[in-house]
């Protein structure tokens, strides 16, 4: 009897958990190779020089380490002055269009009032017309507005997009009616539910929330083309674009900035990853 | 009138005055930079404008013509194939991820920074990268494949495989945004929950259908509305990797509003395709949101 | 008495002061209102583009009262249409343009471009070539001034022909023998560009041509696209993509040389203009190449098609004189910068031939002797078809390409496609 190993119930179990880690596991490996392959291909590729970018068939790790490549980005276009812009407006934009957001988001989920259906059904379907129909049509109000040229019009058309509305509003009808009812009854107007109830438990959509919106203002490519014109206004997104030719591309250049031009949004993403754990250990509870 | 219904009034006007002042910043923000360009592109759809000399007067004669043209049915068509597979297997897998990543479990923070790596370059960039993957000769997916024997495939070059693999680039480039977004939905179900039911003795299949799934109904439903709509709207991807082609074969129809307004100059004929295709979008979406109505707790 | 302190911006002296930085003030305002905007495609830093900047310094310093200011955008947008018709349609465009030949057409029959005949006086004229004249020529005025012509030819590797024991093909059967040949080297015969656009269609042209066959009449009135020799030009491409002579996918368009498997050694053709000399000098040194013109059916006359920019002046510019006498002085004044932009700058030809005279000694060396003797007197200029035009015969190659449709049917379509077009257009 001693010494035989017997198999129980929590053994079984022991052993299922422990295959379904090992799968667990193994997916997450696959896909992270899935996941990471074209960053990589991009990191090695900025490496590389002008020809060896380009080799047919390619070569994997770069023969000589062109970390030149790197400093041409800088020198070659004002870099620094378009990561600054990006920057300014992506914060800015983020920080702004969450405090907007919430706000509306937490009346479209939770306070009662006429034509609140009508109004989020007409504010969701802004998200349906493609953006190239309303490039023209934007463009003339901002232009009329004075704003070509300046961080205005980067930063005051980015704020109001229904995304972050929606994507809050759902969150806002998931949380348990309870605590809010409570407060509620303890007499607290709908405000003061919305500042000390809703919008602490809304932190890891926040988080989530600020990150989408940071990147994808770092990103924005074309409104930023059309609504600025001097070099000192230009955002990351352009820099990149200008080492594309009529005959030639610098792809090695290409590569290098996009490089750069990843990792911020990376950095946010893992800083607020923290921060959404701390989330958890808050909602988690009742 | 009843003395305890007066609070209540009051109470109520406090309630919808708080909503409309907490709507209005976003709302006339909205106002000012979606629903008037709309409503003005919408006025530029009854006319005929090359964005250089004055417009022309049309009525619904561009809506009239476009009923009549193959080519933006053959888009319609394409358009609505890409996302009848792209929204469900986007679906499946950022949530799958999802789940994957919140167990407690080590070293699964690092995988979910991995996995969101694809979103935080830009759509063009992750494009021209898989552009190369894709290529015939040096593209790295045709080496994979030929490692287990099968022939190298044209992909984006041929007519049958290059929406599929346009596909597959979209969803490799959202499933991290997603994954993200059900990530926050999960962690709002309560742990007590999931006890509960452990305690009634059910297992992960069974919590997973009756727990999970339901209450992630609201999540559910943005991400689909949203990916449906992203889909219905996909460009910067299908531009830089086949500019609609094979011949034609990923003609989207977000790439036929582009030519057609920025090259061919038909601005007017242009929106009004625009605005078809928003109807489109729109009747999709409402019907999502009557399957998927979501309860409150 | 305790002076107050808001008198102190009342006190004379302040009062002439102030009036002074008001004035200063205004300078920049006045100067902003004379500066001509010159939109260009590119990056700053690239050294063409750095050549363009040092002219606009140059007339900056000489020509105090008329400044002019040079601009880069991104060449994707540039050329897709995105940037100018937005600006345009929102009446904010630039003063100076470049156009191609597509964007010529559209933009003058849209009232956009002004009228700078007066440019080309007789003299003038003279010194073009008839065929850059006609291409900027609409209703017997000018509106655009041109001042870059690169052919295209076909792009050889003798060693690699060498090694597979062919000669350079003269005709469209020994090139399709020699691709046959090529391929079971396990080399990449040819390369042609395989994504659709003004590209692809500007590169197909000439075979189109070498069969005598085009796609309208020379007035754009009529379509003639629907015939045999037409039905051979697209088959040809037909064979060439299914047939595996030619990559069905490119990483980059093929006009990026370096980027193509020719560039690597690993093509022994590809169908491409003058541009790649210079690509391939400092980019892949190690390659063997030469130019040959491109290969034709059996029996007819060599023909191809040169591209280039035009520079065109927006008719809503404040400062129309000022914006074409920047203009002709870039490029009709003496032979100085057309030459620099030519010969130093970049390698292309010029539509002047006392600028071609000019710069004889640069176009006596090997490649460029071969492309200014054989081939450029064979060059047609590019069409000036809008994009629409551009997009129906493109979808006629792309059918035949990668649908294996037959020539004629693909013919016969496009005929009725562009039949459609030009009676609506007009």
């Amino acid at each position: 009897m001693s010494g035989i190993p017997t198999f129980t119930a929590s053994t079984n179990k022991r052993l299922y958990r422990r295959l379904s880690n090992v799968l667990s596991y193994s997916i997450c490996g696959v896909v992270a190779l899935i996941t990471a392959t074209p960053f990589v291909w991009m990191a090695l590729g900025s490496l590389k020089n002008a020809t060896e970018v380009v080799e047919y068939p390619p070569t994997f790790l770069p023969r000589q380490f062109a970390w030149n490549n790197y400093v041409e980005v800088f020198t070659s276009v004002p870099f620094l002055r378009y990561i600054f812009n990006s920057f300014l407006v992506a914060s800015t934009v983020t920080l702004v269009a969450l405090l907007f957001h919430s706000m509306a988001a937490y009346s479209l989920a939770r306070l009662r009032y006429p034509g609140r259906r009508i109004l989020f059904l007409v504010i969701i379907s802004t998200l349906m017309i493609p953006a190239s129909i309303t490039l023209i049509p934007t463009f003339i109000i901002v232009r009329s507005l004075g704003w070509l040229d300046t961080y205005w019009a980067l930063i005051v058309p980015a704020l109001f997009n229904a995304f972050g509305i929606f994507l809050l509003r759902q969150f806002y009808l998931s949380l348990p009616l309870e605590l809010e009812e409570a407060a509620r009854i303890d007499g607290a107007s709908p405000a003061g539910v919305f500042l000390h109830i809703a919008l602490p438990l809304s932190r890891p959509i926040l988080a989530t929330l600020a990150v989408f919106f940071w990147l994808a203002n770092w990103n924005n490519y074309l409104w930023p083309l059309i609504v600025t014109q001097s070099p000192e206004m230009r955002v990351i997104q352009l820099g990149i674009a200008s080492f594309a030719g009529e005959h030639s591309t610098q792809w090695q250049l290409i590569m290098a900035s996009s490089t750069v031009a990843a990792v911020p949004g990376l950095i946010l993403y893992v800083f607020l990853q923290n921060f959404l754990i701390e989330g958890i250990k808050m909602t988690g509870i009742k | 009138m009843n003395v305890s219904s007066r609070p209540r009034l009051v109470a109520r006007h406090i309630e919808a005055i708080t909503g409309y002042l907490f709507l209005l910043p976003d709302l006339l923000g909205l106002l000012i930079f979606l629903i008037i360009p709309i409503a003005y592109a919408f006025f530029i759809s009854l006319h005929d404008w090359n964005a250089l000399s004055p417009m022309r007067w049309n009525g619904l004669d561009n809506y009239v013509k476009l009923l009549s043209d193959t080519q933006f049915w053959a888009s319609l068509k394409i358009t609505a194939i890409y996302t009848l597979i792209y929204v469900p297997v986007l679906y499946v897998i950022s949530l799958g991820l999802a789940l994957l990543v919140n167990q407690r479990l080590s070293f699964l923070r690092f995988f979910r920074t991995i996995f969101f790596v694809p979103v935080v370059l830009s759509l063009v960039v992750s494009s021209l990268m898989w552009k190369y993957i894709f290529d015939e000769r040096a593209g790295l997916l045709n080496f994979l494949i030929g490692l287990i024997g099968i022939p190298p495939q044209a992909w984006l070059g041929s007519v049958e495989l290059a929406l599929p693999s346009i596909i597959i680039v979209s969803v490799w480039i959202q499933m991290g945004y997603f994954m993200v977004i059900f990530i926050a939905g999960l962690q709002d179900i309560p742990r007590d929950y999931y006890e509960a039911a452990r305690i009634d003795g059910a297992n992960r299949v069974q919590m997973f259908f009756w727990i999970t799934l339901p209450l992630l109904k609201p999540t559910s439903l943005f991400v689909i509305v949203i990916s449906l709509i992203a889909s219905f709207q996909v460009f910067d991807q299908v531009w830089v990797m086949t500019r609609g082609g094979p011949s034609r074969a990923t003609q989207v129809t977000a790439v036929y509003i582009y030519q057609q307004a920025f090259q061919y100059l038909n601005l007017g004929y242009g929106s009004a395709v625009a605005f078809v295709l928003f109807v489109v979008i729109l009747g999709c979406s409402l019907i999502q949101f009557r399957l998927l109505r979501s309860t409150q707790s | 008495m305790k002076q107050n302190p808001t008198n102190k911006m009342n006190h004379p002296s302040m009062k002439r002061l102030k009036s002074v930085i008001f004035g200063l003030c205004l300078i920049p305002l006045v100067c902003l209102g004379q500066t001509i905007q010159f939109w260009k495609f590119g990056s700053a830093s690239d050294s063409a583009n750095q050549g363009l900047a040092k002219w606009v310094d140059q007339w900056n310093k000489e020509n105090p009262g008329k400044q002019v200011q040079i601009r880069f955008f991104p060449f994707g947008e540039y050329m897709d249409g995105t940037l100018l018709t937005t600006a345009f349609a929102s009446g904010s465009g630039p003063d100076i343009f470049w156009a191609s030949p597509g964007t010529f057409l559209q933009y003058a029959k849209g009232g956009v471009l002004a009228d700078i005949s007066d440019l080309f006086t007789p003299e003038a004229k003279q010194d073009f070539s008839k065929a850059s004249i006609d291409a900027i020529t609409v209703d017997g005025k000018q509106y655009a001034m041109p001042f870059e012509q690169e052919p295209v030819a076909l792009l050889y590797n003798p060693e690699l022909l060498q090694k597979a024991g062919l000669q350079i093909p003269k005709t469209w059967d020994e090139l399709l023998a020699a691709c046959e040949k090529l391929k079971a080297a396990n080399l990449v015969p040819i390369v042609i560009e395989p994504q659709p656009g003004a590209y692809q269609n500007f590169t197909w042209y000439p075979f189109l041509w070498q069969t005598g066959a085009d796609v309208t009449d020379p007035e754009m009135t009529k379509a003639t696209f629907d015939s045999p020799g037409t039905a051979k030009a697209l088959d040809l491409w037909r064979t060439l993509i299914q047939k595996g002579y030619a990559p069905r996918t490119a990483s980059d368009i093929t006009a990026n040389v370096i980027a193509t498997p020719f560039g690597s050694g690993q093509a022994a053709m590809q169908v491409v203009g003058m541009w790649a000399i210079q690509q391939l000098q400092s980019g892949a040194p190690k390659i063997k190449f030469d130019f040959t013109p491109l290969p034709t059916p059996t029996g007819s006359n060599p023909v191809t098609v040169y591209g280039g920019w035009n520079q065109a002046i927006s008719a809503k510019s404040k400062n129309l004189a000022v914006a074409k006498e920047f203009t002709a002085w870039m490029w009709l004044k003496g032979t100085e910068r057309p030459v620099e932009w030519c010969t130093k700058l970049n390698s292309k030809f010029s539509p002047r031939k006392s600028v071609l005279e000019a710069a004889k000694s640069f176009y006596d060396q090997p490649y460029l002797n071969t492309f200014r003797d054989v081939i450029l007197p064979t060059a047609r200029a590019e069409p000036r078809y809008p994009a629409e035009l551009v997009k129906i015969v493109g979808d006629s190659l792309q059918a035949a390409m990668f649908r294996n449709t037959p020539g004629a049917e693909a013919a016969a379509e496009g005929q009725k496609q562009i039949e459609t077009f030009l009676k609506s257009n007009q």
